[in-house]
């Protein structure tokens, strides 16, 4: 025990033990704490045939990359902004939806901003491009307006002043028997560009 | 010199100084050595040499890794705890669903929780181990008893991480298991009641069971634990480990050496080992079991987790108003015994054979434990219904992960068996039906069964064997059917093509729809050949002596059945069956319909 080569080696071995140890607690950490970054990639392209988990749908929360279009209201209801109504927020409320453990009937999305001009349907996101907030409608100043940071956008959603980085998010619509139905996305904040979550 | 002698309280900081010289002048760096940045603001070098090298009288030994193991234990479940924490939802509805989640879906959940879980037996055994170290090397004397004390504290405290941990997946086994020790604690003279309901957050268990059981587990335990810890370390560290008996404080202070390298390498040597132990286990097992989400109004056999078992032993031989005195009593004298014990046996030697008696008196303690727990699981391995239970939650809580990967409905729990038809139907059979009609092995004994099983009804072996003897009383033997029909007596060929031909009835598609025709086919001339059309119509119209078989085994004709099993085209004046279409919902005849429908697909 005294001597000293002998206790220099016990200090590599004692080193690489500490070593050992901590890779093995830090690794299994590492990939089970990934889990939900993991979870919204495999979502992304759609269904992983492979993986059990794919097989019941996606997990986690907020819309999933190929969500279906869902009916938000009918053609009646939505306002003319060509004949001065002031455009109408909807919330987008689907069936199905996964969260985590939870299978959620009814959960709500978020809200879009409809309306059309004449023959053509607008459907805007709420969702501030900057950072987050939901989009509220001025009708004194026919613009929308973001109630955080002061952001503003003319009705077809384009930006005006403020501090956005983008025009609102225009998500896809359609018409199929008197309903509108809407493909529901959520996009990246602070960036110039569109990109979906 | 009296640095010389161990007693001296100075002696700890003299020999540190005398064997960093002796042994190894570089250890201490001089005081020139330029000082890094952290080190000149925070001096944690200074820290680190006090925490490593401290001197272990009498060398290194592999005798003294127990504390440091279950140091490391606690490291895992501090850190496996936390990581399960980032998961999960102590509420009574999302507990089980997210458990569930975390070990079926989430990547190596299951690996985390069963560490947490071996990591928690682990631990008892542990400080078993430490326990007993401490006994033969009389490390609880003089002046030691506080290290003791705190420590008997800790072990108290890990009881109660165990208690508390056991109920938070809200699983079939921690919510019954965990009644018993509620129950126990209620049953306290005077101020039981108060205490239980504190504890439960109200009278019964629910949502603020959990969050108080969580707030226990993962905040209030872990900080008096650490307090203790501390405290336990800090008086170790003044009267440092308690070597060996045989060896004279000359020798002791010779072969003295510092904690670094060589005890820590040993104590990091067996972390290793146990680490990969643990590891091993846990991947062997696929980690810990779940049973199915706690359901108050189902039965279940309530077991606790091993450690509890000789408490669980105990409570079967004391009954009504001593059992408190099985499950509290005893356990506390056990441990006021022990506290008391370096106050009892005061003698200076720490030689095993002059303390025989306080050492077999201490070993008797966990050989009685040992004994209790042997004999609980030996009766439970020799019950049969016991077995049978077991087997039943297993699949049950096979069922209920199997159904909570399509996600588990916001009232969670058992809301999760919604996501499966056939379970409601099953559910619903086992409600209505089973008073009169067995289902395979379950439903009522055989003198009380009046209706044909339903095991596999309508399926071809069904067919084929209430041909062969309709009145057994597995089929209509003991109901007013009874000896109206004949037995058919066929040859194997053909009354094959007969059961082929019947069951081919019961197709979506319509009879003779099935994969043989030909076989259907003779089938069906059979049928008139025997003159069965005398009395079965098979237009799903016309009544006749007994069922009509138009559609038989279709949705439509289940339906009807169960609707009104007196109808003339059923089993009209001889029906005994309850009118179901008077006493269930839509819905709740839709789903015993698809069960029964389901149950023909069976070979």
């Amino acid at each position: 025990m005294q001597n000293p080569e002998r206790r220099s080696a016990l200090r590599y071995v004692g080193g690489l033990l500490l070593s050992l140890i901590g890779v093995a607690l830090s690794v299994p950490t590492a990939i089970y704490l990934l889990d939900p970054v993991r979870r919204r990639r495999a979502a992304a392209p759609g269904p992983d045939p492979g993986s059990a988990a794919a097989a019941g749908a996606e997990t986690t929360a907020g819309a999933p990359a190929n969500m279906e279009a869902v009916p938000i209201a009918t053609l009646a209801e939505v306002p003319d902004i060509a004949q001065g109504q002031a455009p109408l927020q909807v919330p987008v409320i689907v069936d199905g939806q996964h969260d985590a453990w939870n299978r959620l009937e009814k959960a709500r999305l978020g809200s879009v901003w409809l309306c059309k001009s004449g023959e053509r349907l607008s459907c805007l996101s709420a969702v501030c491009p900057h950072a987050g907030c939901g989009i509220d409608f001025d009708p004194s100043r026919r613009a929308f307006v973001c109630p955080c940071h002061g952001s503003t956008f003319a009705m077809d959603g384009q930006r005006q002043e403020g501090p956005s980085p983008r025009d609102m998010d225009r998500l896809d619509v359609q018409v199929q028997d008197g309903k509108v139905l809407c493909r529901y996305q959520r996009f990246r904040l602070a960036t110039g560009t569109k990109e979906p979550v | 010199m009296s640095a010389e002698k161990p007693s001296d309280p100075a002696y700890d900081s003299t020999l540190r100084q005398r064997n960093g010289q002796a042994t190894e002048p570089v250890s201490e760096p001089p005081a020139t050595e330029p000082r890094g940045f952290f080190d000149s603001r925070t001096g944690y070098r200074q820290l680190l040499r006090h925490l490593l090298d401290e001197p272990v009288r009498g060398g290194a030994s592999f005798a003294y890794v127990f504390g440091s193991l279950l140091l490391f234990v606690l490291c895992n479940q501090a850190l496996t705890g936390v990581l399960l924490m980032a998961f999960y939802a102590p509420s009574a509805t999302d507990a089980w669903a997210s458990v569930a989640y975390i070990q079926d879906q989430v990547q190596l959940g299951w690996f985390i929780r069963g560490m947490h879980s071996a990591g928690a037996s682990v631990m008892m055994l542990g400080m078993c181990a430490h326990m007993l170290q401490v006994l033969i090397y009389g490390a609880y004397k003089k002046p030691r008893e506080l290290n003791w004390l705190s420590g008997l504290f800790l072990v108290t405290l890990v009881f109660g991480f165990a208690l508390t941990g056991y109920l938070l997946p809200w699983d079939q086994k921690g919510y019954w298991a965990t009644q018993v020790a509620t129950t126990l604690i209620g049953s306290i003279p005077l101020c039981g009641s108060l205490l239980q309901q504190l504890l439960q957050g109200g009278p019964t268990y629910g949502n603020l069971t959990l969050t108080h059981f969580y707030a226990l587990h993962v905040f209030v335990l872990p900080v008096v634990v650490l307090v203790l810890i501390a405290i336990h370390l800090w008086v170790f560290r003044r009267h440092g480990v308690t070597p060996r008996w045989n060896q004279s404080p000359k020798d002791l202070e010779r072969t003295a050496e510092p904690f670094w390298p060589g005890q820590a390498t040993r104590d990091l040597l067996a972390i290793a080992a146990l680490l990969t132990f643990l590891a091993v286990w846990v991947i062997r097992t696929h980690g810990v079991d779940l049973a199915a989400p706690a359901d108050p109004a189902s039965r279940y056999d309530a077991r606790p987790e091993w450690y509890f078992l000789p408490l669980y032993q105990l409570l079967k031989y004391f009954p009504g108003p001593l059992e408190l005195l099985a499950a509290l009593g005893i356990p506390s004298l056990i441990g006021l015994l022990l506290a008391a014990l370096p106050f009892i046996d005061r003698s200076e030697s720490t030689q095993p054979r002059r303390r025989l008696l306080p050492i077999l008196l201490a070993l008797s303690v966990p050989l009685g434990l040992l004994v209790l727990g042997v004999v609980a699981r030996s009766q439970d391995l020799q019950n049969p219904v016991h077995i049978k239970h077991l087997y039943e939650a297993h699949d049950q809580a096979q069922l209920a992960r199997r159904l909570a990967l399509q996600g588990v409905p916001v009232a969670g729990g058992v809301a999760v068996y919604q996501n499966d038809p056939l379970e409601q139907g099953r559910l619903l059979i086992a409600e209505h039906c089973t008073t009169c009609h067995a289902v395979g092995k379950s439903g009522p004994a055989e003198a009380d069964q009046k209706g044909p099983d339903l095991a596999n009804w309508g399926s071809r072996s069904w067919l084929r064997g209430f041909l062969q003897n309709p009145d057994s009383p597995h089929y209509y033997g003991k109901t007013k059917l009874a000896t109206t029909m004949k037995a058919v007596q066929l040859a194997a060929e053909p009354m094959t093509d007969l059961v082929e031909y019947l069951h081919s009835l019961g197709n979506d598609t319509g009879p003779r729809s099935g994969t043989d025709a030909a076989r259907i086919q003779r089938g069906e001339v059979l049928f008139t050949d025997l003159n069965c059309d005398i009395c079965h119509e098979r237009d799903g119209k016309t009544p006749g002596q007994g069922p009509n078989l138009g559609g038989y085994g279709q949705a439509t004709w289940i339906r009807g059945l169960l609707q009104d099993p007196a109808s003339p085209l059923y089993f009209g004046e001889k029906n005994d069956m309850p009118l179901f279409g008077k006493k269930l919902s839509k819905t709740e005849l839709e789903r015993l319909t698809l069960y029964l429908r389901e149950q023909r697909l069976n070979p």
